[in-house]
């Protein structure tokens, strides 16, 4: 949770209102200096070698690795999963936070740790779920097969194992959102005479927009970085099923280092600029966003 | 509105949280109905106004069921403990939801939603608040918009559910003869549920007491207050304290003192006197009980005083006058003035 941020005049004492919380300054600076530390080699090195590498060979060999078939078809691929996948996330995970937080009904608890089970459970592990379900020898992938329906490597396949990775992230921050804002308003728009859908686009909708917005968001992060599902069903065909992230691989198997840090440096400017669109979202709507960010 | 409530009750799970509950309620009455929590006051009120549906029993609005009706169409106006203003609009659009929520004939111009809405602003005394958001109001001026908003509709039936539970003592005093008021003016029914016995007393026309999904009375604030229908009601509103006594011959026998005052509803044997502190005064006459003081507090202009029956016999409450001086330990003698011992069928003891 976002605490106020402490114009300088109010420094001092918001200083020592926080140095009387029981730890002393020496505790303080050392903590602080050990999360420094810590993600300065666990989050920021890497990172910078991200972009130095894909720099090592020079801008000529770092653009040709961008715009190489290869990489134009892992790139319209997996924003081709993103834009679907995102929206399917938004839709089910706002009719399954209105569901359990809205009614009563039988089975409540089993659905909501159901919610979780994606963060549980080894997203290689979803793959070959998915790869037993569709496959050739699986319980749906002979009938579909005859229908002429592909889904094991190929575009289906892979946004049902980023759909399955995904689907919390919509959801959680949706149901601890709208748990916490009750049923009230909802109660209120009925007996004023307003329908259920004038209810839920005025009232409800509006109240959870931002944590909707928030959860995409999230959502379409992971869903460009996705490695372990996806590699499992995609069948790593190049130029016709390879993600970003997969192509990221096939090319450091290849041993073309710089053409690897190239694409992953596009990725990785990805997830800055979701990380930019986070923190401006937090500062431009601080109450919703910060009510959101409280209850998650 | 004349409201009707027939055997109503509600059951979760194998617990009636109302039980057969038979009101009726004329029309331009304000009903507080008033209990400890779980007495089902709020499931009743939830009942009346259509967001649960009753397990048996019919509802009805001046005389037609609206048992199967739902919430949207019984023209109810509900204002909820946190108000449940629409957090994203202004006070304004607050006010104007049920008027722009209507549809075909009854549908209004938006100069006439904006006279209305204005009207409303005024009636509920927040000018100049118009384009505020609920997050920058006080808790006072919340409930008023919520107020507002439900009236703006012009329910046929006004539900508050702890409407002042809220909010700080001052601000609550105020918006309750604030209501009281608003009441007078426009004789809408309005039925509010409290668990502050003060507050159902003071503000409305007839209280009625529940407890454990029942009806425990129904009656005007005076009858609830002089004569508790059970030891239940004469235990949950106002002071009381209790004495050990035996009944014989239709008379109370204190230990071996005769007490006259009490009324009796009890058959010869054990039973419970249950007393106000009004009912026990200082005397030096017959028949009177020794007592000494163990506590002494400040209520309003009285000091109320704990006093003990030496033996362990029991514990009184007695009011005196805040000037005389009192010290703990000391000793006197009290009467005994008023009380009542209930019948065994109406004794349940306050948990």
């Amino acid at each position: 949770m976002s605490e106020d941020r402490p114009s300088s005049a109010c420094l001092q004492a918001h200083a020592r209102r926080y140095a009387g919380a029981g730890d002393g300054p020496v505790l303080r600076l050392l903590l602080i200096l050990i999360t420094w530390l810590f993600l300065s080699i666990a989050v920021l090195l890497p990172l910078c070698v991200v972009f130095v590498e894909a720099f090592a060979r020079g801008s000529d060999v770092f653009l040709s690795a961008l715009v190489s078939r290869e990489t134009l078809q892992a790139l319209s691929l997996t924003l081709t999963v993103t834009a679907l996948v995102v929206p399917a996330n938004m839709i089910f995970g706002l009719s399954a936070a209105w569901a359990l937080t809205k009614f009563e009904f039988p089975g409540k608890p089993v659905l909501l740790s159901l919610i979780d089970l994606p963060f549980a459970v080894s997203p290689v592990i979803a793959g070959y779920v998915l790869v037993l379900v569709f496959g050739s020898s699986g319980w749906l992938g002979p009938v579909l097969s005859e229908l002429g329906v592909k889904v094991l490597f190929s575009t289906p396949g892979i946004v049902l194992a980023t759909i399955f990775v995904t689907f919390p992230m919509v959801a959680r921050p949706l149901i601890a959102l709208m748990e916490d804002q009750g049923r009230e308003e909802e109660e209120t728009a009925l007996s004023l005479g307003a329908g259920g859908l004038r209810t839920f686009l005025t009232v409800t909708l509006p109240n959870v927009r931002w944590a909707l917005f928030y959860g995409g968001l999230l959502c379409a992060a992971r869903s460009f970085g996705e490695f372990g599902a996806v590699s499992v069903v995609s069948g790593h065909i190049r130029g016709l099923t390879n993600t970003m992230p997969l192509h990221v691989e096939a090319l450091y198997n290849d041993n073309r280092v710089a053409a690897a840090f190239a694409v992953a440096s596009l990725l990785a400017s990805f997830s800055l600029f979701t990380l930019i669109l986070k923190f401006v979202l937090e500062r431009k709507l601080p109450d919703d966003v910060r009510e959101a960010e409280r209850v998650r | 509105m004349k409201l009707e409530l027939e055997n109503v009750t509600r059951r979760f799970g194998p617990r009636s949280v109302v039980d057969h509950v038979s009101l009726e309620i004329a029309s331009g009455q304000l009903v507080g109905i008033l209990g400890p929590s779980g007495s089902g006051k709020t499931t009743l009120l939830r009942l009346i106004a259509g967001l649960e549906s009753a397990y048996e029993g019919r509802v009805l609005f001046d005389g037609l069921d609206v048992s199967e009706l739902p919430l949207r169409s019984r023209g109810v106006g509900l204002v909820f403990q946190q108000y449940a203003l629409f957090r994203h609009m202004r006070v304004f659009e607050n006010i104007a939801f049920g008027l722009r929520a209507r549809s075909g004939k009854e549908r209004l111009s938006g100069i006439e939603i904006r006279r209305r809405v204005s009207e409303l602003i005024h009636l509920v005394q927040l000018e100049g608040l118009e384009d505020r958001f609920p997050r920058q109001l006080s808790g006072g001026q919340k409930q008023r918009v919520a107020l507002a908003r439900a009236l703006a509709v012009e329910p046929r039936l006004l539900l508050l559910d702890e409407p002042f539970g809220a909010l700080d003592a001052m601000v609550r005093r105020d918006l309750r003869r604030w209501l009281r008021s608003l009441h007078e003016r426009t004789g809408r029914t309005t039925i509010f549920v409290t668990h502050d016995q003060e507050e159902a007393l003071e503000l409305a026309d007839r209280v009625i007491v529940m407890n454990a999904g029942r009806v425990e009375q129904d009656a005007d604030p005076d009858r609830i207050y002089d004569d508790p229908a059970s030891s239940f009601v004469f235990e949950f509103i106002g002071e009381a304290s209790r004495l050990p006594v035996q009944i014989r011959d239709g008379l109370v026998w204190f230990r071996d003192r005769l007490l006259t005052s009490p009324r009796v509803e009890a058959p010869d044997g054990p039973a419970v006197l249950h007393l106000r502190p009004e009912h026990v005064r200082w005397t030096e006459g017959e028949g009177s009980i020794d007592v000494s003081v163990i506590a002494g507090r400040r209520i309003g202009p009285h000091r109320r005083l704990g006093l003990e029956i030496p033996g362990g016999w029991g514990r009184l409450e007695m009011d005196t006058d805040a000037a005389t001086p009192m010290r703990i330990g000391d000793q006197f003698r009290v009467e005994i003035t008023g009380g009542r011992v209930y019948a065994p069928s109406k004794s349940r003891p306050l948990q």
